[in-house]
C-alpha cells in the first residue's frame, strides 16, 4: 500500500510541476471562456448587453408583451417593447430591430413565447437573455431571487416575416453549457488517460521499468499511476469546474449558457472517475501491451474513439436530450462518462437512468481492469517488440 | 537455516525459461554467495538477462529452482536488492536527485535517510553539483554514476549489475570498482554480468559462463584459468635464446618494454630479436616436462639474463573466446 501511494505521489508531483500541465490548465478555460464569448457576442443575448453599454450602436431586440407582464427589465438588458405586432414587424421591416419576441396573453398559463427574426440560428438566438426579462419580472424584480430561479421557456419560432414561416413545437435552440461539459470531460479524460499510457510506454523505453520490477509489483505500479494520475485530473476538472461556475454566476450574459446545480457536479464527479478509471485502464493496458510510445499510439485513436463519438453527436444529443440515441449512449458506459454530463447539464435527466448508468460504469470498471491487470505483466511490460494477437491472447489467460 | 543457507545468497538449480518457441535458458545451475563477486557471462543473447530477471522474480522459471536470500523471493526481499540494468534505467526527464530519492523510496528508504545517503554518495562520486539537473543533462558516463547510486542508496545483500562499467572512464571506473569493492568487503554478494574480461579477472571471485542458454563454465576464476592454462611458460630474457632442447614452441611475443614483434626493427615473428634489450616469449613444453626442468636450463644457458619467468595462464578473454567458439575443457 505504501508503495502504491509513492508511485502515486510521484506520477501527481511530476505532471504538476511540468509547465506542459500549467499551460494546458490555464490555456483551456481561457480559450472555452474565448469559444464562449464568441457565441454570447454571436448571441441576442451578448448583443443586448453590448447594445446597452454602447448606446444602441447596433440593432436591439424587441417585444410585444400582450400578457401584461413585463414591467421592468434586469440590469444590463436592453430591449425595446412595442404596443403591437405591427408595430414590431415595420420595425423589423426597416431594419431597426433584429428580431421580436411576442409574449402572448396566456403566457402565464402556457409558458409559450414566439419569436419573430428574418432568419433562425440556433447558436445565437437571444432566447436565453429574453428568459432572464421574462424571469425576472415573474419574481417581480427581485435579483436575488432571479439568481436562485432556473426556468425553462418554451419559444414558438418563426423564421420568417411571412405569416407561413411560423414553426410550431419547441425548439429551443440547445444550451452551450452541456456542450462546452461535454468537452472538458472529453479533454480532461483524454489527458490524463494518455498521460498515463505514456509514462508506462517511457518507463518501457528508458528500462526503468525493469528497475521498477525489481521493486514493486505491476499491479501495485498500475494502481499508483491510476491514482495519482487521477488526482491529476480531478484537480484539474475540479479548477476548471469551479471557474466555469464562477464564470457563469459573475457574467449576467453567461446565464443564457444554463446553470449547474451542486448534485450536477456530484454526478458528474462520479461519473468522470468511473470514466477516468476506465480509459485509464485501458490505456495503461496499451502501453503495457506496445513496445514504444509510437506503436502504441498507432492504437490510441480507437480505444479512445468511444469518448470522441458523443461529439459529433452534439446536435443529435442536445436537441434531444431525452431521446432514444441520448438515452442509450448516456448508459453505455464507454460513451456514458461524456453524454450523461451533457444530458444532466442539458435536462432533467430520471434519477434511475443516472443510477443504472452508475451501476452499469461500476460493472464495466471491475472488468477492464481485472483484463488489464492480466495485461500489466512483467513479462508484457519487458517485452521489446510488437504482440501479436497469439500474445495478447495468451496474456489475457 | 543451515550453515550453507547463511552462506548461499543465491542458489539457482536446473533453471529453464522458454519465450514461446524461443529457448531462452535451458539448464543453469549455480550458486552466489555471501560477501563475493559473483561473473554471469556469456555473449550476447546467451540468457544472461532472462537469469537476472528470474534471480529478481520478474520472470518465474518454467522449470528448477531459485532461492535468493534463504527461500522464495518475497516483496521484503526485493528491498534487500539492488539492481543496475544495462545501460539507461534512469528517469530522463526527473531531476538527478529527484529520480534517486523516488528509486530509494521504493526500495523501503524513508525519504528523509535517502535524502541523507544520497548526498553522501553525491560527494564521493562527485556529482554534487549536478544533483539539479536534469538527467537527459549528464553525460553517459555521469549517468552511469547516479544508477550505481539508484542501485546502492538502499544497502543492499545481494547487488545485480549490468555493466556496470559502461560509459566510465578509467579514473571514475577504479572508483566505482573500490566503491562495489568496500561492498563485498561488508558482506554484499555482488552478481556481475560484463563483457570486460579483465573486470573479471580483477574483480570476481567466481564466475558462471552462459552459452546458448546452458551453464558451460562454473567455479573460481583461479581454477578456471589454471584448468585452461597450457603446459607453458612467458619468459622475459635479455641475450640470444638458444634453440631449448624438449620445448616445442618458441614464440616471440614482444620485447621487454611492450613493443609487439611485428613493431620490432629488424625482426620477424620467431626470429632473434636485439639480443642488448629484452624479450618476451612464449614457450610451450611437452606434458612430461616440467617448468621448473626449464627454468632450470634458462638459469644454466650462458650469456642468458633470465628477467622474468611465469607460468603461461591464459586471460579470460582467451578462455571465453575458446569456451565460446565450442572448446570445452
Amino acid at each position: 500500500m505504501n508503495k502504491i501511494f509513492i508511485v502515486a505521489r510521484h506520477e501527481f508531483t511530476t505532471l504538476i510541476t511540468k509547465p506542459s500541465f500549467w499551460i494546458a490548465l490555464i490555456g483551456v478555460p481561457i480559450f472555452m471562456g474565448f469559444v464562449m464569448a464568441i457565441s454570447l457576442l454571436g448571441s441576442g443575448a451578448a448583443t443586448a448587453a453590448v447594445i446597452a453599454s454602447k448606446q444602441n450602436e447596433v440593432l436591439l431586440q424587441g417585444y410585444v408583451d400582450h400578457s401584461g407582464l413585463v414591467k421592468t427589465l434586469p440590469p444590463g438588458v436592453s430591449f425595446q417593447a412595442f404596443p403591437d405586432e405591427e408595430a414590431a414587424r415595420a420595425a423589423l421591416s426597416a431594419g431597426k430591430i433584429r428580431g421580436y419576441f411576442i409574449v402572448p396573453v396566456d403566457y402565464i398559463r402556457t409558458g409559450n413565447v414566439t419569436y419573430v427574426s428574418p432568419d433562425f440560428s440556433p447558436l445565437s438566438s437571444p432566447t436565453g437573455q429574453f428568459e432572464r426579462v421574462l424571469t425576472y419580472n415573474l419574481v417581480g424584480g427581485n435579483e436575488q431571487v432571479l439568481a436562485r430561479v432556473d426556468t425553462t421557456v418554451a419559444v414558438q419560432q418563426e423564421t420568417a416575416l411571412a405569416p407561413q414561416g411560423t414553426k410550431g413545437g419547441t425548439g429551443l435552440p440547445f444550451p452551450l453549457l452541456p456542450l462546452f461539459a461535454g468537452i472538458l470531460f472529453m479533454i480532461v479524460m483524454i489527458s490524463a488517460s494518455s498521460y498515463l499510457m505514456q509514462t508506462v510506454t517511457t518507463e518501457k523505453e528508458t528500462r526503468v521499468m525493469e528497475v521498477l520490477m525489481s521493486s514493486l509489483t505491476p499491479r501495485q505500479m498500475l494502481a499508483g499511476k491510476i491514482i495519482g494520475l487521477g488526482l491529476v485530473g480531478f484537480v484539474q476538472m475540479g479548477l476548471w469546474l469551479l471557474s466555469s461556475l464562477t464564470a457563469l454566476n459573475a457574467i449576467p450574459a453567461a446565464a443564457s449558457l444554463g446553470s449547474i446545480s451542486a448534485g450536477t457536479v456530484v454526478i458528474a464527479i462520479v461519473y468522470f472517475l468511473f470514466g477516468y478509471f476506465i480509459y485509464a485502464s485501458m490505456m495503461a493496458g496499451l502501453g503495457a501491451l506496445m513496445p514504444g510510445s509510437r506503436e502504441a499510439a498507432q492504437y490510441t485513436f480507437f480505444i479512445l474513439l468511444p469518448l470522441i463519438i458523443p461529439m459529433y453527436l452534439t446536435t443529435a444529443l442536445l436537441y434531444e436530450p431525452n431521446g432514444l440515441l441520448a438515452t442509450v449512449l448516456s448508459l453505455f458506459p464507454f460513451t456514458s462518462p461524456v453524454v450523461m454530463v451533457m444530458r444532466i447539464t442539458a435536462t432533467d435527466v430520471p434519477f434511475y437512468q443516472i443510477a443504472l448508468g452508475v451501476i452499469l460504469l461500476a460493472i464495466t470498471v471491475v472488468g477492464v481492469i481485472n483484463v488489464v491487470a492480466r495485461l500489466f505483466r512483467a513479462q508484457s511490460l519487458l517485452s521489446g517488440t510488437k504482440p501479436s494477437l497469439r500474445d495478447i491472447a495468451l496474456a489475457l489467460r | 537455516m543451515t550453515a550453507s543457507d547463511m552462506t548461499t545468497t543465491i542458489c539457482a538449480s536446473h533453471l529453464a525459461k522458454s519465450f514461446g518457441a524461443t529457448r531462452a535458458v535451458h539448464d543453469v545451475s549455480f550458486e552466489v554467495h555471501a560477501g563475493e563477486v559473483f561473473g554471469l557471462l556469456g555473449p550476447n543473447g546467451a540468457g544472461k538477462t532472462t537469469i537476472i530477471r528470474m534471480i529478481l522474480d520478474i520472470f518465474k522459471p518454467d522449470q528448477g529452482e531459485i532461492s535468493v536470500l534463504g527461500g522464495p523471493m518475497t516483496e521484503p526481499k526485493k528491498e534487500q536488492i539492488g539492481y543496475l540494468p544495462e545501460e539507461r534505467g534512469l528517469y530522463k526527464d526527473l531531476k538527478v536527485e529527484e529520480c534517486v530519492l523516488y528509486l530509494a523510496e521504493l526500495k523501503g528508504v524513508t525519504r528523509r535517510d535517502a535524502r541523507l545517503r544520497a548526498e553522501r554518495y553525491f560527494q564521493q562520486l562527485d556529482l554534487t553539483a549536478y544533483k539539479s539537473r536534469k538527467v537527459n543533462d549528464l553525460s553517459k558516463g555521469m549517468q552511469q554514476k547516479v544508477q550505481v547510486i539508484t542501485t546502492l542508496i538502499h544497502n543492499p545483500r545481494l547487488v545485480i549489475i549490468d555493466e556496470p562499467f559502461s560509459g566510465l572512464d578509467p579514473v571514475n571506473t577504479r572508483l566505482i570498482q573500490d566503491i562495489l569493492l568496500k561492498e563485498r568487503q561488508n558482506g554484499t554478494s555482488i552478481v556481475m554480468s560484463t563483457h570486460q574480461m579483465v573486470q573479471v579477472e580483477e574483480m570476481c571471485d567466481r564466475i558462471v559462463l552462459i552459452n546458448k542458454g546452458d551453464s558451460v563454465l562454473y567455479g573460481p576464476v583461479d581454477d578456471i584459468r589454471h584448468r585452461y592454462a597450457d603446459n607453458a611458460v612467458h619468459v622475459v630474457v635479455r641475450g640470444e635464446l638458444p634453440n631449448l632442447p624438449g620445448v616445442l614452441e618458441t614464440k616471440l611475443k614482444s620485447s621487454a618494454y611492450g613493443i609487439p614483434p611485428s613493431e620490432l626493427a629488424g625482426s620477424a615473428q620467431g626470429s632473434s630479436p636485439d639480443t642488448t634489450k629484452g624479450a618476451e616469449y612464449m614457450l610451450r613444453l611437452p606434458k612430461d616436462m616440467t617448468p621448473q626442468a626449464l627454468l632450470r636450463t634458462l638459469a644454466n644457458t650462458p650469456g642468458l639474463i633470465l628477467e622474468s619467468f611465469e607460468l603461461a595462464i591464459p586471460t579470460m578473454d582467451d578462455i571465453f573466446v575458446r569456451v565460446v567458439s565450442g572448446e570445452r575443457e
